[in-house]
């Protein structure tokens, strides 16, 4: 039997356009959001050369290095179009747990967790303000 | 109330100063030594009782309200170490459950008082709320890892809003 479908609210034409945004857009924020999020954990291992590994402070970011090792094991690995993940390879620096975690001789350095932390908001307020702009233009 | 101009170190003195006055009186505390930051080789070396520590708070959120005025989010970590040889291993598990338990029930937790001072002045028998400090949320980090295979280390992360 024939049919014709008439879209009297342009509801249709807005959950396809919809769509367009969830495809397209929302990788390329992800996109965004992982680059960021990478540099910043970069910022915070790209500590001066230091190298008799004797910290001037431990407290203090970006931390002091002995080799680049840590700093060149921080990569994004993407698990899927929407989730990408900022790890530190432990291959490359097999230190990078007790840098993070800390020793019994040594103060955490949260190079990942505090960068985490701390770019949270700005960029999930991005993302929802990126893909909210969109949204009106429909 | 906390000092805008040093909230970072007026946040970790008040947890640090409520968690030291459980530990005058109350278990698990009482059977745990209390530092203020990261503990020191000298501690963690011995680890002759549990070791509490309270870590400076993150700054991990900005809100602003009608008339400008800015609410901060913070996130901290205070952690547990003890050495798993010792038999401290139930005091860890204890110090994490009861703080969790602590922590998370604004009733008993704005009802505990302490003293404190911050900069020259001193508040006497004050609460967290009273000197500006909510807490939002608790969560439970689990283990961390540690160096040496008998050492037993927790950490739970406070998110607070000042």
């Amino acid at each position: 039997m024939n049919h014709v479908e008439v879209d009297i609210s342009g509801l249709q034409r807005k959950l396809k356009e919809a769509q367009k945004i969830n495809d397209k857009m929302v990788p390329a924020l992800v996109d965004w959001g992982a680059n960021k999020l990478y540099a910043e954990v970069k910022r915070y291992v790209s500590g001066p050369y230091n190298p008799t590994g004797v910290g001037p402070g431990t407290g203090g970011v970006p931390i002091p290095r002995v080799s680049k090792r840590l700093f060149n094991s921080i990569k994004i690995e993407k698990k899927s179009k929407t989730e990408k993940w900022v790890i530190s390879k432990g291959s490359i620096a097999p230190h990078n747990v007790f840098v993070h975690e800390g020793t019994r001789r040594m103060m955490a350095r949260r190079f990942i967790a505090d960068p985490v932390e701390i770019m949270r908001q700005p960029i999930l307020k991005h993302i929802e303000d990126e893909i909210k702009k969109e949204l009106q233009k429909l | 109330m906390i000092r805008a101009n040093y909230y970072k170190e007026d946040i970790q003195r008040v947890i640090w100063t409520l968690l030291e006055d459980l530990a005058g009186d109350t278990f698990p505390y009482n059977k745990c030594e209390i530092k203020f930051n990261y503990p020191d080789f000298d501690v963690t070396r011995k680890l002759e009782k549990p070791v509490v520590y309270v870590q400076a708070p993150l700054n991990v959120e900005k809100s602003y309200h009608f008339g400008g005025e800015t609410g901060l989010g913070w996130s901290m970590i205070t952690g547990i170490w003890a050495d798993r040889t010792s038999g401290h291993e139930p005091i860890v598990n204890a110090f994490v459950s009861s703080a969790i338990n602590f922590f998370s029930n604004p009733q008993t937790l704005n009802q505990r008082t302490f003293t404190i001072k911050l900069g020259t002045t001193t508040y006497a028998d004050t609460t967290l709320i009273n000197m500006g400090v909510y807490i939002e949320d608790v969560e439970d980090s689990g283990d961390i890892v540690t160096e040496e295979i008998h050492d037993i280390r927790k950490e739970i992360k406070l998110y607070l809003r000042s």
